[in-house]
């Protein structure tokens, strides 16, 4: 990356070819296949845009680990206001494998939440019921099922952002 | 499709210069500089300032906020950057310049004595050091603008509490007020309140 910072093509071509690599399976292992080739192209966008913060004297791997955390995080920000505003049946699914990946992600987040809240999530964005139906089934009023839903969401978005071990 | 995208990257290639600790420090002095000089041309010293050079309450409010100004200075630029963490060492240091600064007002408290200054209208001495702050604000939000910060809002926070301290201060001699418990509430309003604008304005412009 120094010698990318003084416009070193060369260095620069094999710097992002194995960094590539090294996001993709950071991304995968945090959400669905498909969304986390996405992610990966912004990040390198990023790294582009942002190479001149890069500071050669620190290590190279904690600087792209923190731009990696930080583009996730904005990921799950998005989803979390997308989700708040969009009826589950418009978000596409590409394939049973991709809906597998998000779902085991997704599954993970919810085990840490509180269970009232993990179950509103649950049956209002995955399963598809409506805020009433989500009421019924769940025995909570439909204010208390909006704001569990709210509530859990937010706290997702929190859980992530304060994640400090990168891998 | 990442192959194309590196190809294109490749292509936009050229070289840049680097983001220096040694530039922010050059933007916060000037930006201290500022702030001095704009209390210095609309307020002006305080008019007892030769007496009381040597007083210990003007020479601690004086030395505490340039400390804390320092300090807190030394964190917007560590969160300007990814990769860079404010260590448990960083926040001692801060803790300790925190309590040098509080601790003289809390004892004031504790004791009753002098408990009628926050009976005074402060507006003039929180106008003057929020008015003061704005420059040194406006100048780390233009670094992080540039930077690359991965908790804009924590960035900004951070930001408005050393322009607050920074605007302290350059306003700690003007102030005619030497009292420990109006020094430690009435300074520290302004940075909180800089410290929430601050976060908000960093989460808008300063996201990337």
């Amino acid at each position: 990356m120094k010698a990318a910072q003084q416009g070193d093509t060369r260095a620069y071509r094999a710097l992002l070819e194995e960094v590539q690599p090294w996001l993709t399976r950071f991304f995968a292992r945090r959400m669905a296949w498909g969304m986390a080739d996405d992610l990966t192209q912004e990040t390198l966008l990023a790294v582009h845009a942002k190479r001149h913060t890069y500071d050669p004297a620190l290590p190279f791997i904690a600087w792209i680990a923190a731009i990696a955390h930080y583009k996730w995080v904005d990921w799950v920000r998005r989803q979390v206001v997308r989700g708040e505003v969009e009826l589950p049946d418009q978000i596409p699914v590409a394939a049973d494998d991709h809906a597998v990946h998000a779902r085991l992600s997704i599954d993970r987040l919810l085990a840490v939440l509180p269970p009232k809240q993990a179950e509103a999530i649950r049956r209002v964005k995955l399963e598809g019921l409506s805020i009433e139906e989500a009421s019924l089934a769940s025995g909570q009023s439909v204010s208390l099922v909006k704001v569990n839903i709210h509530r859990g969401l937010q706290r997702m978005a929190r859980l992530l952002e304060h994640k400090t071990d990168v891998e | 499709m990442s192959a194309k995208l590196i190809d294109n990257l490749v292509a936009d290639l050229v070289p840049v210069n680097r983001l220096r600790p040694m530039q922010f420090w050059g933007l916060a002095g000037l930006a201290g500089l500022a702030s001095v000089a704009a209390i210095l041309m609309n307020v002006g010293l305080r008019a007892d300032f030769a007496g009381t050079l040597q007083s210990l309450p003007l020479l601690w409010k004086t030395l505490a906020t340039l400390a804390l100004a320092i300090v807190l200075s030394l964190f917007v630029f560590r969160a300007s950057q990814p990769g860079t963490r404010i260590g448990t060492y960083h926040w001692l240091v801060l803790a300790m310049l925190l309590a040098i600064f509080w601790i003289p007002g809390a004892i004031g408290f504790v004791r009753h004595e002098g408990n009628a200054v926050l009976n005074v209208d402060p507006r003039t001495c929180l106008g003057c050091i929020a008015a003061a702050a704005l420059i040194p604000l406006a100048a780390y939000l233009f670094w992080l603008r540039k930077a690359a910060p991965v908790h804009p809002a924590r960035a900004g926070a951070l930001a408005g509490l050393a322009a607050g301290a920074i605007g302290a201060f350059a306003f700690a001699n003007h102030c005619p007020h030497l009292e420990y418990q109006y020094i430690s509430v009435f300074y520290t309003l302004p940075s909180l309140l800089l410290a929430a604008i601050g976060a908000l304005l960093a989460k808008w412009f300063c996201t990337w």
